[in-house]
């Protein structure tokens, strides 16, 4: 049963990942694309919801996966940075708000801060690299908090059918670990 | 804060950090030749992202068709105009080439030189874009099978939009002309002289500026006739891109970074976004 629900994430993270490379191109306006660079992260906040509600540690792993199937799908200047950052920001969620009760102000918060800081550390490695020249604060306000706020909306969307599902899932693997 | 990072999980994160970093260094350089399971993955994806692109663009394209609607009437005037100076330079176009080749004949050209500048124009689907706004690369669905190689041109019908820059089976990944940076050393300037003044003009483009969405063509010499206005398309000197491919139109031109020469601004002709059909550029062989 375990395993069945856990390849049910996969998949839907799967369809996701596909989603944002092709559907999410075309559904936010062109302007959007050119003025601000609004790009939503569909699967960084499944992966953040997976990671408040079921365990951090399969948060890592799906971050690093999907976020090295990005990198390999997407390969332009390098592979790995997508990886890294989707993995590290889904554990440090995970492991910081592991002790309080979510609700959903609290997992909205969570998932802001997760998606902030994979932006902050993927625009910091395009940068060590020297991929990208603009300053911080031009990105801060045109790329980071318009691609927040769409994620948000999205976050809030999915808000209540996650958080039974990955519940129920929870509660399951506890009590199979349990017997 | 030290509760959180308790030893172990600090330690890990370094060894993380250093793995990525490695793993990110190495794949920085050009690499020429993608390993089999980075092509394997890629290939499986882009082929079912293949089936999603398709309807996402019609459902999105009702949209557009409807706004189009509005300003039908409006571009049917322009194109009528357009189209009866289509006219006169077809005319003079065909008596061009037939002198061209006369001469060609004349000066005795070998036949490579000849075919030179016959390119093939091959028709991809764009299949899927990046949804990292940093990394400006698109996926279209012809590859090595379809004798793809990297480095070709690709442009869309309004101009040169970038080049292919890793190629697997039966897809490729197309850097966009948004994405070169002279800082990285993953992108190829590009050689540029303006439409007309091929002689006498030239420069080269290797920044794109994000902030206002312009190219930024640098190198200039001082005694360079380019204007605001001109319309700017590859020289063909870099050996990379193919020469003749219009690029933008000059919106501004002002004096460099070091003083010594100028640099222009360029307003690129093609959109980069929403692009749902693309030429790759095949240049016959040379030698």
């Amino acid at each position: 049963m375990r395993n069945v629900r856990r390849s049910w994430i996969t998949l839907l993270l799967f369809a996701l990942f596909l989603l944002e490379g092709t559907v999410l191109p075309w559904l936010t306006p062109s302007d959007w694309q050119e003025k601000a660079l609004v790009s939503p992260h569909l699967v960084l906040v499944a992966i953040l919801y997976t990671s408040l509600y079921t365990n951090r540690h399969l948060a890592l792993a799906y971050g690093i996966g999907f976020g090295l199937l990005q990198d390999f799908a997407y390969y332009g200047p390098m592979i790995g940075t997508n990886s890294f950052a989707m993995g590290l920001s889904a554990y440090m969620i995970g492991l910081l708000m592991r002790r309080t009760p979510i609700r959903i102000v609290m997992s909205l918060f969570g998932i802001a801060w997760g998606v902030f800081g994979y932006e902050c550390i993927r625009y910091g490695l395009y940068r060590l690299f020297q991929l990208t020249s603009v300053p911080f604060e031009w990105s801060l306000l045109h790329e980071m908090l318009p691609s927040l706020l769409i994620d948000l909306l999205f976050a809030l969307a999915v808000y209540v059918p996650a958080r039974k599902w990955l519940e129920r899932l929870d509660d399951e693997e506890k009590e199979s670990a349990e017997e | 804060m030290f509760k959180l990072f308790g030893n172990k999980r600090l330690f890990i994160l370094l060894i993380g950090l250093i793995c990525f970093i490695a793993l990110m260094g190495l794949t920085l350089e050009q690499r020429s030749k993608l390993i089999w399971p980075e092509k394997f993955v890629k290939d499986s994806i882009s082929w079912m992202q293949s089936f999603l692109y398709k309807p996402a663009e019609y459902a999105a394209g009702l949209f557009q068709d409807i706004h189009d609607l509005t300003v039908v009437y409006q571009e049917n005037k322009v194109l009528k105009q357009t189209l009866a100076r289509y006219a006169k330079d077809t005319a003079k176009l065909n008596e061009m080439e037939a002198e061209n080749i006369r001469l060609k004949e004349a000066l005795s050209f070998t036949e490579q030189q000849k075919q030179a500048n016959q390119y093939t124009y091959r028709i991809a689907q764009v299949i899927g874009t990046s949804p990292d706004p940093y990394n400006n690369t698109i996926v279209i669905n012809l590859g090595e099978r379809n004798g793809i190689k990297e480095n070709m041109a690709v442009v869309s019908t309004d101009g040169l939009i970038g080049r292919i820059d890793s190629v697997s089976g039966f897809s490729s990944n197309v850097q966009l002309l948004s994405g070169i940076e002279d800082s990285g050393n993953v992108s190829k300037a590009i050689a540029a002289t303006v439409k007309g003044k091929e002689g006498d003009s030239y420069g080269i483009i290797e920044n794109y500026d994000l902030k206002s969405g312009m190219l930024i063509m640098t190198k200039i010499p001082q005694t360079d006739p380019l204007q605001e206005g001109d319309t700017v398309v590859t020289s063909g000197l870099g050996q990379i891109f193919p020469g003749g491919i219009e690029i933008g139109k000059v919106v501004s031109k002002s004096i460099g970074d070091f003083g010594i020469t100028y640099k222009a601004m360029i307003a690129p002709f093609s959109s980069f976004h929403h692009l749902r059909e693309v030429f790759v550029v095949e240049v016959p062989e040379q030698g």
